[in-house]
């Protein structure tokens, strides 16, 4: 899951960055709104994390662009602006969530995965699919019931794969949504996960069809 | 005492004395005219009497004789009325009579007591009559009474129902300010909204406009006092948010990436440190100042904030003196914090290469200290915001430090001692900030 974070404070910044890698979440930081706004055309994010004082333009504003460009992306604020007529003109203005400054990490990671997940139309932190048992939140994996290693980025082409829900992916899609529009990764690294896959769950974990991509083995349940 | 008893009070005390003395007024002449006109009748009684007379129905007797023979006639009670001859001799008089007082009697009206009882009597000689006609004065009294009583009933009536008149009407008239209690009592703690003043009488007006003017200086209080506590906060989160989320990456990885975190951390707690520092420095400008705090030197107080800086930042800095050393007004300890906050943001805002300049210009009564820079300077736009607590320029929050109160310390001194701060343009681009400080008072 990529993230786009706007934060004028560097190491506030530095630290969320460490912090949600820790969570399986790439975070993208900038620390203006010129730049996100810059930065979000270039690629596109899973969510993005807003302070509210930014130093050329209020941050409120800039989530009012964000929403009309991409209605449906998440977006939670994160400020130290505690009082409650701050909150209430963050949500009104179209966050989704927000959070106070100082936070905890993984209520951070949790709430962006809670996000993501419903704009991907799952409501629940599992996807099981055949005798798969897979948390995309703390990467971890089960096949038959027994605990199987899995990397972060299998984990999230496995998840993606499940949000296809039985249509294919193709594996451009599949690189977009690992690496962004990044043009340096190799159109190979795509095809590397899902061997890897194939060696740890078994082969018949993804299906892949010429010219239409890749989708899940098993039905979801 | 509420202003409807206080204004009947004032009302209905005038008019009972306005009352009462027409009243007194009323009663004497009442009395008086009274007392004319009775004696009036009783002198023309006396006459008519004398008229019948005239014609020749009572004649004088050859021989003297008492009371026993006169003709004796029925008199109303506290009236009476007697014939004599001029030789003394009564001829008539009615029953109720007093004895054989009245012949002594001078003509024309007197008075007579007998037995307790007051007479007014009036004696008319005509002929060869002399006629008495008397009042009892107690019964004069009595009528008078009665009249008075008569006329005083409608009186009285009209004395209290003007004072109800007074308590209720007041009382109406004072409606407009029940309302205004009514909504001022509605108002809650932080309600600073203007009441409307459309229906308010005259003499309310400037009474509400009054309030709505404190309305709304006090709800700009609340509101900068608000701005200030957000501000605060902000500048103290963020530190904090710093150091917490940095120590919760440290315990989350380990080797150089933890290591990474917990200098970010320290790097936080330096801030805070910082932000705490000038926020006490803050508080510090409007404390009470140590006797012995005082500066017969401004240039060893420049020395001594200076001093702070060392290695190459302090190379940084230059400073020039021109004229005589006069000391200063302001405690040597706020001076040098003042001296090191302009100092602070000169660095702050200045490129690497660029050397920051102190002048110090001791005038007649004041000494003028200049802290140059070759920053980016200010816009008009930051000029009006700068000296707001808690206010950075746009260029401060890249380099990450300062709190955004350097300014505000520094005006807070300055305003305490009569001193004053300008930030100016500089010549060749930047910031002169110029403190004016008055000269110590050596008389």
């Amino acid at each position: 899951m990529r993230v786009l974070l706007v934060e004028d404070d560097e190491l506030i910044g530095k630290g969320v960055v460490a912090g949600l890698r820790n969570h399986g979440i790439t975070v993208r930081h900038v620390g203006t709104a010129a730049e996100a706004e810059t930065v979000q055309q270039e690629d596109a994010y899973h969510a993005l994390v807003l302070d509210l004082g930014l130093p050329d333009r209020d941050g409120l504003e800039l989530l009012a662009v964000a929403r009309a460009f991409e209605p449906s992306l998440p977006i939670l604020i994160l400020s130290a602006r505690d009082a409650v007529e701050h909150r209430l003109a963050g949500l009104h203005a179209g966050a989704d969530d927000y959070m106070v400054k100082p936070f905890d990490l993984r209520e951070l990671a949790a709430r962006l995965h809670a996000l993501v997940r419903r704009t991907q139309g799952r409501a629940a932190q599992w996807v099981i699919a055949g005798p798969l048992r897979l948390e995309p939140e703390s990467g971890l994996a089960w096949l038959h019931e027994s605990a199987v290693t899995v990397s972060r980025r299998e984990v999230d082409v496995l998840a993606h794969l499940a949000s296809a829900n039985g249509r294919w992916v193709s594996s451009d899609q599949l690189k977009e949504h690992l690496y962004g529009l990044d043009e340096t990764v190799s159109s190979n690294a795509v095809n590397v996960h899902i061997h890897n896959i194939r060696r740890k769950l078994g082969s018949d974990a993804i299906e892949t069809a010429r010219g239409l991509g890749y989708r899940l083995g098993w039905a979801l349940s | 005492m509420s202003l409807r008893l206080r204004a009947v009070l004032i009302a209905g005390i005038s008019l009972i004395v306005l009352w009462v003395m027409a009243a007194a007024w009323m009663m004497r002449d009442a009395h008086a005219h009274l007392d004319r006109t009775l004696d009036g009748r009783l002198a023309m009684s006396a006459r008519m009497v004398a008229g019948l007379l005239e014609r020749g129905s009572l004649q004088p007797r050859s021989s003297p004789a008492d009371f026993s023979e006169a003709v004796q006639v029925r008199g109303g009670e506290g009236i009476a009325c007697e014939i004599r001859s001029l030789r003394g001799e009564v001829l008539a008089r009615t029953t109720g009579s007093p004895g054989a007082g009245f012949d002594s009697l001078p003509p024309g009206y007197s008075l007579y007591e007998e037995q307790g009882r007051h007479w007014r009597v009036y004696v008319l000689q005509a002929g060869e009559y002399q006629i008495t006609t008397a009042d009892r004065i107690d019964q004069r009294n009595i009528l008078i009474a009665d009249l008075l009583r008569a006329a005083g009933v409608p009186f009285l009536v009209a004395v209290l129902g003007s004072l109800i008149a007074l308590w209720v009407g007041i009382g109406r008239g004072l409606a407009p300010l029940k309302v205004l209690r009514r909504e001022l009592r509605e108002k809650t703690a932080d309600d600073t909204s203007p009441i409307a003043q459309d229906h308010a009488p005259a003499e309310l007006r400037p009474v509400l406009e009054a309030m709505n003017g404190l309305f709304g200086r006090l709800a700009q209080a609340l509101a900068s006092q608000r701005a200030f506590t957000d501000a605060a906060a902000h500048e103290l989160r963020t530190p904090l948010t710093v150091i917490d989320t940095h120590l919760q990456v440290a315990r989350m990885t380990d080797g150089e990436e933890a290591e990474l975190s917990l200098d970010s951390a320290e790097a936080g707690v330096k801030r805070l440190r910082h932000t705490l520092d000038q926020m006490m420095a803050l508080a510090w400008t409007e404390a009470a100042v140590h006797e012995e705090d005082v500066c017969h030197s401004v240039v060893a107080a420049v020395e001594s904030a200076l001093a702070a800086y060392s290695g190459d930042i302090r190379q940084r800095v230059s400073w020039v003196v021109d004229g005589t050393d006069t000391g200063t007004a302001v405690p040597k300890s706020m001076l040098e914090t003042a001296v090191r906050n302009l100092v602070d943001n000169a660095l702050r805002y200045s490129p690497d290469n660029e050397t920051v300049d102190v002048t110090l210009l001791f005038g007649e009564a004041h000494c003028l200290i200049t802290v140059a820079d070759r920053g980016p300077g200010l816009s008009v736009e930051q000029t009006a915001q700068i000296g707001k607590r808690f206010w950075r320029g746009d260029q401060g929050r890249r380099a990450q430090d300062g709190a955004g109160l350097g300014i505000s310390i520094v005006r807070a001194i300055a305003k305490r001692f009569s001193g004053e701060l300008t930030l100016l343009p500089r010549d060749g681009g930047g910031l002169g900030a110029e403190l004016r400080i008055p000269a110590e008072d050596r008389s």
